[in-house]
């Protein structure tokens, strides 16, 4: 028996049993439970890289000269690689939607290929940063600005690995036949997360090497 | 309380409503051109500050209408991310606005 809300914009909420009746209360609304979370730790996300940004920021605006030893080429060739990642992961959405699983467990198995490579890549730049004498901790120039270069794309690099395993996991559910046209929400569930670290590296990406 | 229900029910988007691969390989181009248009910029230094904003901002919302199908699913889960992203904008610019002002601000 359905139970309803006074505040009509919120999903209604259905008791169910069933991953029968859970997929029926998806297909009626639209919207469910877990995607409003998601939706909401995303914005508490948002807050979260807001302040690193402001951080980075006031950072450069302090010592703007330690910018030029980041590497933008390198840099760009991360970007075209996690923009890409968020198509295949579309991609697997779409092919998951039609029912083709090898079309799906491909594009997902590119995607955890692309974020590792973002990852390999990214250390091997701190390796080059920490070289030219870029650092987390001390009160030099190049410190400072080092504190908030690595706090703010070091917790992004960490989103993406859990993004990586997350990957990893949706893989292995695939080739488990785990999921199936009716019933794949975990899929766009996963592609939320993977986006939202897309965006925030678009952001980064911007503001921390092109700016 | 079963006129919200069917009000809800009225309002709620279409079933499983979704863009085509083909519009997501199309904004996926435009991503891809909007990134190259990015980093022209850059090197050319052409009315760079505000460009640069512009074509991050669409980028940015391209992935998330798109991508995230923010567009096709109820408009609460736009309120949900638009309340927190008008926050964390404001604090940075207060921010970048106190630095450039010369308020000194502690770090440690």
């Amino acid at each position: 028996m359905a139970q309803q809300t006074n505040v009509s914009h919120l999903p209604s909420v259905h008791t169910s049993e069933t991953q029968t009746e859970t997929h029926i209360e998806e297909r009626e609304h639209g919207i469910t439970n877990r995607k409003t979370a998601m939706w909401l730790f995303l914005g508490s996300e948002v807050m979260f890289f807001s302040v690193l940004i402001a951080g980075f920021l006031y950072a450069r605006v302090l010592h703007p000269e330690v910018h030029g030893v980041l590497n933008i080429p390198l840099t760009s060739l991360n970007t075209f690689l996690l923009l890409t990642s968020s198509f295949t992961v579309v991609r697997s959405l779409a092919a998951i939607e039609e029912g083709n699983q090898l079309k799906f467990a491909r594009s997902i198995a590119l995607t955890g290929l692309l974020g590792t490579i973002f990852l390999g890549i990214q250390f091997f730049e701190y390796m080059n940063l920490v070289h030219e004498g870029l650092a987390l901790n001390g009160t030099t120039q190049a410190s400072i600005f080092g504190m908030a270069f690595f706090s703010l794309t070091g917790f992004h690099g960490f989103h993406v690995l859990i993004g990586v395993l997350w990957t990893g996991r949706i893989f292995w559910n695939a080739l488990n036949g785990k999921y199936t046209k009716d019933d794949h929400f975990d899929v766009e569930f996963y592609g939320l997360y993977w986006h939202f670290v897309d965006v925030v590296w678009i952001f980064i990406f911007t503001i921390v090497y092109l700016m | 309380m079963s006129e919200s229900h069917e009000t809800h029910e009225s309002s709620a988007p279409a079933v499983h409503r979704r863009p085509t691969e083909g519009v997501y390989f199309t904004v996926f181009l435009a991503l891809a051109a909007l990134t190259v248009t990015e980093l022209l910029v850059t090197y050319l230094q052409i009315v760079k500050l505000p460009l640069l904003i512009g074509l991050m901002i669409t980028k940015a919302w391209l992935v998330v209408q798109f991508y995230m199908h923010l567009r096709y699913d109820d408009k609460f889960l736009s309120q949900a991310i638009l309340f927190p992203t008008i926050v964390g904008l404001a604090m940075t610019l207060i921010l970048q606005v106190l630095v450039h002002s010369g308020v000194p601000i502690p770090i440690g």
